[in-house]
């Protein structure tokens, strides 16, 4: 009975502080949210050793541009492709992972790849292990920035289809990085904000899709061939508070 | 509510512990450890870690684990924790052990998360008292920690949850 009493008591106390976790990002009037609500594909099966398979997240990228598509800043990058910090990529860069990031942002590195890399990694507080769910950024602008572009790239590794296959060679109008690359392409969301008019959430769209080879930072309006990727997230707000 | 649990399973904690000390069935361990990240960001933590027993036979003891992890963030676990001896005691004795609990952050922006550490290891009779313990095995440590920056056009601000898992490696004492 007593170890009962014991082993309950124990349960209790640790059950207990689960509830204790706090939100750590506090939102103030003025506020900006930006808002990613996971799809039924945020989860992306990655193969590790004797058929076992790990379920990752996407690489991430948001950023803000001026309303005439200049980069200004980014807000949050994954931590994979801010640090190159790769598993399973074969010393492959990925740099078909986010290409329309990559290009925008414009910092060309030393192997004359727009990607960071281990040495010269993103600002670390920019970047962030991608959650297993959705997830929101708060930004606050400063007090010129009125009006401006929130975009989104979002891209799972592996994710091929009949329209972008393991197997399409370099060269390819559907290759994608080879058999640890992307499969398809990096998809672009984008929502203009204007605080000048009162409104207070601006839902996010689908603009097209990225270089599959990652060779440019053009945006594709063509969605054919993009299959279980356009689920990957459900939808992108940006709420002011 | 939630203090009046917490309250209450201390105080219960205690007692029982004070009851189990009064039957001498009480033993501790401690462990330094590291691991061999596994993970995404890749942390290798470091730890040191203090178990109370209460030993149900000679083979099967139950406890409470506390201690310290160092990750990106100093964490305070608390677990509960159990231990099986996989032969009758001898100067080498095999046991399989796994804690299970969580982990407090005394830090500010910081969010404790679940604990989970089965190992499998050995004791080592090099004293006449204390065993000397060597154990392999996993650790899993989730936490959550707030990341901010600033620059010419905002300030951001975001919830990063870590989940961080390790290959654990740990020494250790009887006592």
């Amino acid at each position: 009975m007593k170890k009962m009493v014991l082993i309950s008591s124990l349960l209790l106390l640790i059950s207990s502080f689960w509830s204790c976790n706090k939100d750590l990002v506090e939102y103030s009037q003025g506020d900006i949210k930006v808002k990613i609500v996971e799809g039924d594909e945020w989860l992306h099966d990655f193969p590790l050793f004797l058929g076992i398979n790990k379920k990752n997240p996407p690489q991430v990228a948001i950023w803000l541009e001026d309303t005439n598509g200049n980069y200004l800043t980014t807000i949050y990058a994954s931590y994979k492709i801010a640090h190159q910090a790769w598993q399973s990529a074969n010393g492959n860069r990925r740099k078909e992972a986010l290409p329309c990031w990559c290009y925008a942002r414009g910092v060309k590195y030393a192997d004359g790849l727009y990607l960071p890399t281990k040495d010269q990694p993103l600002t670390d507080a920019m970047s962030g292990a991608t959650p297993r769910k959705g997830f929101d950024v708060k930004i606050t602008p400063n007090s010129n920035l009125k009006k401006f572009i929130v975009k989104v790239e979002l891209n799972h590794s592996i994710d091929f289809n009949d329209s972008y296959p393991k197997s399409a060679k370099e060269g390819d109008p559907n290759y994608s990085g080879g058999k640890e690359g992307s499969g398809q392409p990096a998809l672009v969301y984008e929502a203009m904000v204007d605080l000048t008019t009162g409104q207070k959430t601006f839902n996010a769209q689908l603009i097209g899709h990225s270089s599959s080879d990652g060779t440019s930072g053009t945006i594709y309006k063509d969605m054919s061939g993009i299959t279980t990727a356009q689920n990957i997230v459900k939808q992108i707000t940006v709420t002011i508070q | 509510m939630k203090k009046i649990i917490l309250f209450l399973s201390i105080m219960l904690t205690g007692i029982m512990t004070v009851n189990a000390q009064e039957e001498c069935k009480i033993s501790f361990s401690g462990y330094l450890g590291t691991g061999l990240a596994m993970s995404t960001p890749e942390r290798t933590p470091v730890t040191l870690h203090v178990i109370g027993y209460y030993n149900i036979s000679s083979r099967f003891s139950a406890g409470v684990g506390t201690g310290v992890s160092v990750y990106e963030k100093t964490l305070i676990p608390l677990y509960a924790d159990v231990k099986y001896k996989l032969s009758a005691p001898h100067k080498f004795t095999p046991y399989a052990e796994c804690g299970c609990g969580y982990s407090f952050a005394p830090q500010k922006n910081t969010n404790g998360g679940f604990y989970f550490s089965p190992t499998i290891g050995v004791e080592w009779s090099a004293f006449k008292k204390n065993k000397v313990l060597f154990a392999v095995g996993y650790e899993l440590q989730e936490f959550e920690r707030l990341k901010q920056f600033e620059n010419q056009y905002i300030n951001a601000e975001f919830q990063e949850s870590l989940s961080h898992g390790s290959v654990a490696l740990k020494v250790g004492m009887t006592f």
